[in-house]
């Protein structure tokens, strides 16, 4: 692996969300890497740090509130996080990209999807003449599979998938190195689901773009990631390939909760087996090992010691189960 | 060609669906009729009445005549024709109303959108001033600004639009802040588009129902506070007719022609009212939640 190939890599980042009295840490010292033509897969509960991290690599998060205490993000060599705003207007939709969470709320309600696929871009290609940025938003809604008429249409005139075709339309009008879709498929149905991922993962191909795919649902992973990252409270707990995390045995407990609460098609469960307990409040956040008050192999250095790392290969765990094993 | 064709068609049907909901509305389509027609006699003022022969023309002969077939309305204190004098101030009044109201938009959509937008310090100095500057009367401030300028048309709109600009940016400022945070707003930032093309073309368009609203009643605002500042002699200068320059000279003659009072008074009552209605129907019929 050259360094070459390296296209993002995050370290040691830190991020603290702050209000009058409380201090929020969303992110704790998350180290990432993500390869050119790679799909990552970012998994966790809500408010385990996922959009966090995502908003952070744009430098779109709340001013006035959030903070990166520490880390660096370096984004081909340049850290985002000393690029000037400028520097960063540049690569926001140009190099990286951005899908929502919810394609009902992330379109402008008074302009025509065309418009606003237009306007992302001419932003990055100001010389175009209005034939050819036509041309383009054509070409893009037709790789998305919407036909070129309704391009005069208003966001209110399309259903939630089309709406969300139309963002990744958006998302990806400039042929951005980086597109991280932070749960592009939480708001649709199961059916427009699968629709929409197998389309992401065909223009991924096509284009070469690396992703970072935020969601929850294990199932997605499988299907279309390279990679893989569980965040637990604001830090990666385990990062493999889809075969380390799916197939091997070897998993942090909470992982093995992840796949525990999925219900299996083979047995006749009248329930399921969720994890015990709830998110620790990111205000307060436990010693030691952040799991250690969930986990049902919870062991007395848990409670103290924040655990190293295990590794094996390019599987990562971040558990004192393994620790012993792995020095 | 046909795509063009298409979109004109889309745009129309949003402003007809508004329309329809407007026309439901029977208070705001009186209001829209009564301003129709005195647009209407404002703009073919000089048509229907020369405004050198008899709107400023002084004829003593015909002094004080009650409204009769040859003088609608009756005459003046100077012997002028005051139909003629009414719908050329009629000119000038809704000009006033109107150009101050687009002033006073102009200013107040910067001044909002940036404290909206930005926040922070911008937002503190933005809306202090706009709280120091709104706890004086408009009528005094337009008052004070109109003496220091002198007489004449130009300056009594400054005088207005300047009292206005408050109350604008304020409006502005509050829609922006429940924009600001939105989804799409966010989305056009990841798209790397600048905060003056967010503000520009995101935020704004998506304010216009407030601010149309906002607008509509204003123009009733200014349209009185003109009325008010020639009534006391710090707008339009004799002899050139403004509904409230007729008025302070008909005071005069109150008690012998009293219609002198009536038509211009009547105006500038119906024309404030008749704003009023339109602005409130606006309100509902571009609220989209208040649908049928």
């Amino acid at each position: 692996m050259s360094n070459n190939d390296l296209l993002l890599e995050i370290k040691d980042l830190e991020i603290t969300y702050r209000s009058d009295d409380t201090v929020v840490q969303a992110v704790n010292g998350l180290d990432l890497s993500l390869k050119r033509g790679e799909t990552l897969g970012l998994v966790g509960e809500t408010g385990a740090g996922k959009t966090t991290t995502a908003l952070s690599i744009l430098r779109l998060l709340p001013e006035r509130t959030a903070r990166i205490e520490k880390g660096e993000i370096l984004f081909d060599g340049t850290n985002l996080l000393t690029a000037t705003i400028g520097e960063m207007r540049a690569i926001r939709g140009e190099r990286i990209s951005m899908i929502f969470q919810d394609p009902m709320t992330s379109l402008n309600p008074v302009l025509t999807v065309g418009d606003q696929i237009a306007e992302a871009i001419l932003l990055h290609n100001e010389g175009l003449s209005k034939q050819q940025v036509q041309d383009r938003v054509i070409e893009i809604l037709g790789m998305v599979g919407i036909t070129p008429e309704r391009r005069n249409d208003y966001p209110h005139q399309f259903s939630g998938g089309m709406k969300q075709r139309v963002v990744i339309a958006i998302a990806l009008s400039c042929n951005p190195e980086l597109l991280i879709a932070d749960e592009p498929t939480t708001a649709l149905d199961v059916t427009i689901q699968a629709q929409v991922l197998s389309m992401m993962a065909e223009l991924k191909n096509k284009l070469g773009t690396s992703m970072i795919l935020i969601t929850h649902d294990l199932g997605i992973v499988s299907q279309t990631c390279d990679n893989v990252a569980v965040m637990y409270a604001g830090e990666i707990i385990e990062y493999g390939t889809v075969r380390d995390i799916v197939l091997k045995d070897k998993h942090h407990p909470y992982t093995d909760g992840l796949f525990g609460s999925i219900p299996d098609l083979k047995k006749d469960t009248d329930r399921l087996t969720p994890i015990e307990g709830l998110m620790p409040d990111p205000s307060n956040l436990p010693s030691g090992c952040k799991f250690h008050p969930r986990c049902p192999k919870c062991m007395e250095i848990c409670k103290t010691v924040q655990p190293g790392l295990y590794r094996e290969g390019n599987h990562t765990i971040a558990c004192h189960l393994y620790a012993k094993e792995g020095q | 060609m046909e795509a063009v064709n298409k979109t004109q068609t889309k745009k129309n049907s949003q402003i007809a669906e508004i329309w329809r909901r407007l026309r439901k509305n029977k208070a705001a389509m009186i209001g829209l009729v009564i301003i129709s027609i005195f647009a209407f006699f404002a703009i073919f003022a000089e048509n229907i009445a020369s405004y050198e022969e008899f709107a400023v023309k002084q004829n003593i002969r015909e002094r004080l005549q009650p409204p009769s077939s040859e003088h609608i309305f009756g005459t003046d204190g100077y012997g002028r024709d005051v139909f003629a004098r009414l719908i050329h101030g009629g000119r000038i009044s809704l000009t006033i109303g109107i150009v101050s109201t687009a002033v006073s938009v102009f200013f107040g959509a910067i001044l909002g959108s940036m404290a909206g937008f930005y926040g922070g310090k911008i937002d503190n100095f933005i809306t202090r001033i706009t709280d120091a500057v709104m706890c004086i009367p408009a009528i005094l401030l337009a008052l004070c600004v109109a003496s220091a300028l002198g007489n004449g048309m130009i300056n009594l709109m400054i005088a207005i639009s300047i009292s206005q600009i408050p109350g604008f940016t304020r409006v502005i400022r509050s829609v922006i802040l429940t924009l600001r945070d939105q989804d799409y707003i966010r989305a056009a930032r990841s798209c790397g588009t600048s905060d003056a093309r967010i503000i520009y073309k995101h935020i704004l368009p998506n304010a216009i129902g407030p601010i149309i609203v906002q607008a509509t009643m204003a123009i009733s605002d200014m349209i009185l506070t003109a009325a008010g500042l020639s009534f006391i002699g710090m707008g339009i200068a004799p002899p050139q007719p403004e509904w409230g320059t007729m008025l302070s000279e008909a005071k005069e003659h109150i008690r012998y022609a009293p219609y002198l009072i009536a038509f211009p008074g009547i105006s500038i009552v119906l024309n404030a009212l008749s704003f009023n209605l339109l602005g409130d129907g606006l309100r509902d019929a571009l609220d989209p939640r208040l649908k049928d």
